[in-house]
């Protein structure tokens, strides 16, 4: 077995280990649901039983060797930094959403995404995200009455 | 009312200018994310739900439909300059599309995509007019038993049939209905792996999964694997107008297209990529010159566009008749059906009859905008594609944010977003599809409350599945759906 089929297995076999974990995961919380006496016999537990039951069998069959060879990788490895960079900016973002207020926040995660395609940073980046946040905001909070977080612009624009 | 004249009151509500001018902000805003890489209409839609929330439902259904519509339009412009498909159905076309484009033909690809995609649009919406009111009759007969079935059936083929494997499909289909779990029992009002979280009560909102996996989980993928590969776009050459040859070589694989399209995007299995991968494979082997095919046959341009056209507006019948979604963006439309109170379904006919007539008359309209957006402004369009992906993707991120943000304004969703788009970017990488978990995800808890439903009106009696006739032929068909495969394959092995 080369090496690119193995990495296949092994990804079949994660894929179906997650996939038991779930299932087992649900079946088990399935006992935490509380029944009421009186409810229709089948209650709010039956789904639960059954599509955790389902996730197992679908590990399991991950297992077979057949199907986890037929798992396809991708031959050429991808590129983390691009991944990092666009995560840290939606985290960042996330993070500062009510604490600085959506225009930081927004421009933090246009500058980090660009940042993680483009591979270096550009001014053009900081400028374009800051009047895609600007319009944006103003955009959706006048024009459409949506409700956004002001943060450290509370001062200027109201609301919260 | 006959089925004329709702639709004649249909076109009266369709022709107010309030809601020409929404249709033709749908047709536009959808050609424009059919055009860019990485948006499809189900992200759009999804975003846009928190955003129309206070727009009236039939001006709102009216944008969804225009976008809905204008996005397979759009789609065929990038899959024909940019060797990129925009959407599934449209990975077909750009097969002999982009040929045709670096041949120097992209004008009369273009145009045969827009000409062929009106034509079967419109065809496909008259048998979406006709055809709707006869469904409704026969979902009239459906109780919950057979629409448990039913749903039974849709969960089968759509992941059976979409992606590229039955076990990876399925997969994604139990993850699907697993996050369906999640929060209030509508039955019994207990709460199902909330985890003690307050915000989970609610359950997980289709809008944060849509969004997560279709714009997350898509831009980490593009980010990870293609940041930074070159991009080959071709400009807009040729004459706009197809020579006489073209239309020859065009107009019977239009009709072909929709004949074929129509009733295979009506079917449970929904989607858009049979129908296109049947017309290439038909127009191939009817074409007097097949090895012309892959090197810029506009039959295959013509043909395909046709078809997928014609599925997206068969995937609206059992959408509109039986509340059944069949594709992501009919599971987003269901979403947002039921984010105005409004049931799809046998009903909707009558208690909300001036939405759906107005709905359908504006696909028509809007196809005629389409076109006209679509022909001579075609390079315009185009020049979408030069949006640097850095900002495209900048952009993408920040308006996904704002959307789900605005629907609770929670930041709790915001967090769960990132975690799918996590799950999104990881299906994506070992090739599981997403559509399947969507539909999963809405339907699972409609089929649970079916099912019970059924159970307590035939008071415990299970047997109510298989004693209904429709509901029985349901089950078999569901049955054949998944052995039947399996069958094929082994008789195939056997034979070899």
């Amino acid at each position: 077995m080369n090496t690119e089929n193995k990495a296949q297995r092994w990804q079949g076999w994660g894929v179906g280990l997650v996939l038991l974990a779930l299932g087992a995961g649900i079946i088990f919380g399935t006992f935490s649901v509380s029944t009421l006496p009186g409810q229709d016999s089948l209650g709010p537990r039956l789904f639960p039983a059954l599509i955790g039951g389902g996730l197992i069998l679908l590990g399991l069959a991950h297992f077979r060797p057949n199907r986890a060879s037929n798992l396809e990788g991708h031959a050429d490895e991808g590129h983390w930094p691009s991944l990092a960079w666009m995560v840290a900016g939606l985290a960042i973002g996330a993070f500062t959403y009510k604490l600085l207020g959506f225009i930081p926040a927004a421009l933090a995660i246009f500058v980090l995404t660009a940042r993680g395609f483009a591979g270096k940073w550009d001014w053009r980046h900081v400028a374009v995200g800051l009047a895609v946040a600007l319009i944006a905001f103003f955009g959706f909070t006048k024009g459409l009455g949506l409700n956004l977080p002001t943060g450290i612009f509370k001062f200027i624009l109201g609301g919260h | 009312m006959g089925t004329l004249d709702a639709l004649l009151q249909g076109f009266a509500v369709a022709f107010t200018p309030a809601h020409l001018m929404w249709s033709l902000v749908g047709v536009t805003l959808g050609t424009a994310i059919g055009v860019l890489p990485g948006i499809g209409p189900a992200l759009t839609i999804a975003l846009l739900l928190p955003v129309t929330y206070h727009l009236d439902p039939t001006a709102a259904f009216i944008i969804f439909g225009g976008i809905y519509y204008g996005a397979m339009y759009g789609s065929s412009t990038t899959s024909i300059l940019l060797n990129v498909p925009g959407e599934t159905g449209s990975i077909v076309t750009a097969i002999d599309g982009h040929v045709m484009a670096k041949k120097g033909r992209a004008a009369a690809a273009l145009a045969t995509a827009a000409i062929g995609s009106f034509v079967a649009g419109t065809l496909a919406t008259i048998g979406l007019s006709f055809v709707s009111p006869i469904m409704v009759k026969i979902a009239l007969l459906f109780g919950p038993a057979e629409y448990f079935s039913l749903m039974l059936l849709a969960f089968v083929t759509v992941s059976a049939l979409l992606g590229s494997s039955i076990l990876r499909g399925m997969t994604s289909l139990f993850i699907g209905l697993a996050i369906g779990l999640v929060g209030i029992d509508t039955q019994t009002g207990q709460a199902r792996f909330t985890f003690g979280l307050l915000p989970l009560l609610d359950g997980i909102d289709v809008v944060v999964v849509a969004v997560g996996l279709f714009a997350l989980g898509e831009a980490f993928h593009v980010a990870f694997r293609e940041a930074r590969r070159p991009e080959e776009i071709s400009s807009v050459t040729g004459s706009l107008w197809m020579s006489k040859e073209d239309w020859s070589r065009s107009w019977k694989p239009w009709l072909r297209g929709t004949v074929l399209g129509f009733p295979l995007g009506a079917l449970p299995a929904g989607g858009t990529e049979i129908p296109t991968f049947l017309s290439y494979l038909i127009e191939k082997r009817l074409s007097k010159r097949p090895q012309e095919f892959g090197q810029g046959a506009i039959e295959a341009v013509a043909g395909p566009e046709a078809a997928n056209n014609a599925a997206v507006a068969g995937v609206l019948v059992p959408l509109l008749s039986f509340g059944l979604p069949t594709s992501a963006t009919a599971a987003i439309l269901l979403a947002a059906f039921q984010q105005y109170g409004i049931q799809p379904g046998p009903l909707l006919f009558t208690s909300n009859s001036t939405l759906v007539w107005a709905l359908i008359a504006s696909l028509y309209l809007g196809n005629l905008m389409l076109l006209v957006l679509n022909l001579p402004l075609v390079g315009l369009w185009a020049k979408l594609l030069l949006i640097p992906r850095p900002m495209l993707y900048g952009g993408i991120m920040v308006l996904s944010m704002l959307g789900v943000y605005s629907l609770k304004n929670s930041i709790f969703d915001l967090w769960l977003l990132i975690g799918i788009g996590g799950v999104g970017f990881l299906m994506r990488q070992f090739e599981y599809p997403v559509a399947p978990l969507v539909v999963g995800l809405i339907l699972g808890p409609m089929a649970e409350e079916q099912f019970r439903r059924a159970y307590a009106i035939a008071q415990g009696d299970m047997s109510v599945f298989v004693t209904h006739p429709i509901s029985l032929l349901l089950l078999i068909l569901t049955a054949a759906c998944v052995i039947g495969p399996a069958v094929l394959r082994r008789r195939k092995v056997a034979a070899a």
